[in-house]
């Protein structure tokens, strides 16, 4: 993403602090779509996704003004939200680990064909090469990646799943950002 | 920088680290500006790999959701209670006068800064609107007052009786307030959950009204089913070789006591004659009449019949030609079909 979308993002949750609901109404159309495909992806159930969202946007609205750029994009910041809401739901209502850990068993690597189309990803193009990058990574290191971002469990938790000591599963996680952080240079 | 801080950095980004971890980490970024580039690198890889999930679209519906929220919360807002004191409740001697006499030193000030740097992803999440932050009054010391029990003071007793109501009243209108304010946000809390079980209700609905549905089919399919085992079906033939092609079907539904019998390739019955339904029933010693019948042009009858008395269990179907009228017994003179 370049530096002029981010400021103008900053801009943008500066106004929603302010009580501006014109920015409000600008900030979901351009994130709306990937916190809603972030929420759906955690929990797998369309109307609590919905749920999730509706909440997610309530916060926005109330906590724009406690944002500060040293914490991350706008997009990161609102993304941290719905993955903490989303997974905090799968907590509460998905009957903790036996759910959790069906769900891990079916996390599929989404193909890195499909499209996707949010604000965080500017073109095509540079989503594809992501979604690419992430599937070119090493299966252990990306199924811990996505268990410790898309699923809510701990890192112990993650360790049970994964039958692997927490020194591994740190040292895979690590291992995936760095990788990752190379392969996407100059692409987000 | 060593591989155990990048793990805690990538550990951290990713929101696994325990609480206490999380608080430890930010303390050590704080002081380490090379790990807050790490994480703010390792950020941007997590919103990446975040954004390449399969894209799914919002309902529209759900943008109009949330933005009448806003208004119900605007609309709550406004109903707040207003923030200046009632004059019912102004303490004694509490005039504007009285408030602006108070020495501005006496008052709290506040100031506009940023976030703290190690302030954590999900305190800050929680954390409320933080752009004033506290700064006390300095400190002077008290003038000295000569002690005196309360009895020797010049209010006396009085003092007592005079406040207590006061100081009451305040405590149960700050009560008040709190439990109101307290309301509202319970209220803010609860109205997602209204309306998840408002949908969970409906959804109740709909499975019920289809479990009914569901029901009733299978309630229909039984009777269904318990009428084929009162169905009857029986096919007819010639007795003889005078007209092999003459073909007969009868279905009886005995539980309703009425049948459909269809007949092909029939010959004429000689003039002042006519086709006549037979059914046997063991409870009768005599074939019990289902109706005379007439054939069309190509040779073919269709007629719904219902017996003269009630048939227990039919054991054949006899059609004879019998005088145009029908006949009270069957003669046999002309047997056309029988079956069984």
């Amino acid at each position: 993403m370049n530096q002029p979308a981010m400021y103008n993002d900053v801009d943008l949750l500066r106004r929603i602090g302010e009580g501006d609901r014109q920015a409000f109404s600008r900030f979901y159309d351009q994130y709306a779509g990937l916190l809603f495909s972030v929420a759906f992806r955690i929990i797998n159930e369309q109307q609590e996704a919905e749920d999730v969202l509706q909440e997610v946007f309530g916060q926005i609205w109330h906590q724009a003004r406690t944002y500060h750029p040293r914490r991350g994009r706008p997009s990161g910041w609102a993304l941290t939200l719905t993955r903490n809401k989303a997974t905090d739901y799968l907590r509460a209502y998905q009957q903790g680990a036996k759910l959790q850990e069906q769900a891990s068993a079916e996390m599929v690597v989404r193909s890195a064909a499909a499209p996707t189309a949010n604000a965080l990803v500017r073109s095509r193009s540079s989503t594809e090469l992501i979604a690419a990058a992430v599937a070119e990574l090493p299966q252990d290191q990306r199924k811990a990646m996505e268990l410790a971002f898309f699923t809510g469990l701990t890192l112990h938790e993650i360790s049970a799943v994964l039958h692997e000591p927490v020194g591994a599963v740190s040292a895979r996680i690590r291992g995936g950002l760095l990788k990752l952080r190379t392969r996407l240079e100059g692409v987000a | 920088m060593d591989e155990r801080t990048e793990e805690l950095a990538g550990l951290y980004v990713m929101g696994v680290l325990t609480p206490a971890e999380r608080q430890a980490f930010e303390i050590a970024m704080a002081r380490n500006p090379g790990l807050v580039a790490l994480v703010a690198g390792f950020r941007t890889v997590r919103d990446a790999m975040a954004g390449a999930v399969p894209p799914v679209t919002p309902p529209p519906v759900l943008k109009q959701r949330i933005m009448a929220q806003l208004d119900v919360r605007a609309a709550r807002k406004k109903k707040k209670l207003p923030p200046a004191v009632s004059p019912v409740f102004a303490w004694p001697g509490s005039s504007p006068a009285a408030e602006s006499s108070v020495p501005p030193e006496a008052t709290p000030k506040v100031t506009s800064e940023p976030m703290p740097e190690g302030t954590s992803e999900s305190q800050a999440e929680e954390f409320e609107p933080a752009e004033a932050t506290y700064v006390p009054p300095e400190y002077t010391e008290p003038a000295q007052v000569p002690y005196a029990p309360a009895r020797a003071r010049s209010d006396g007793p009085g003092f007592l009786s005079f406040w207590f109501p006061w100081a009451v009243t305040a405590a149960v209108v700050v009560w008040g307030i709190n439990l109101y304010f307290d309301r509202e946000e319970l209220k803010d809390r609860v109205f997602p959950l209204t309306a998840r079980v408002n949908r969970l209700n409906h959804l109740a609905n709909v499975l019920c009204s289809q479990t009914n549905t569901l029901q009733q089919t299978v309630a229909g399919l039984s009777d269904l089913t318990g009428r084929v085992d009162d169905l009857h079906i029986v096919l007819l033939g010639p007795p003889g070789n005078d007209l092999p092609k003459a073909l007969g079907v009868s279905l009886w539904d005995n539980q309703a006591q009425t049948g459909v019998f269809l007949a092909q390739n029939l010959r004429p019955p000689p003039p002042g004659e006519q086709f006549q339904l037979w059914m046997m029933d063991s409870l009768y010693p005599t074939p019990v009449n289902a109706g005379v019948f007439s054939m069309d042009d190509s040779g073919a009858a269709h007629v719904h019949f219902k017996p003269d008395r009630p048939i227990a269990s039919v054991t054949k179907f006899i059609v004879t030609m019998e005088p145009a009228g029908g006949s009270a017994t069957p003669t046999f003179k002309d047997l056309v079909l029988l079956g069984q």
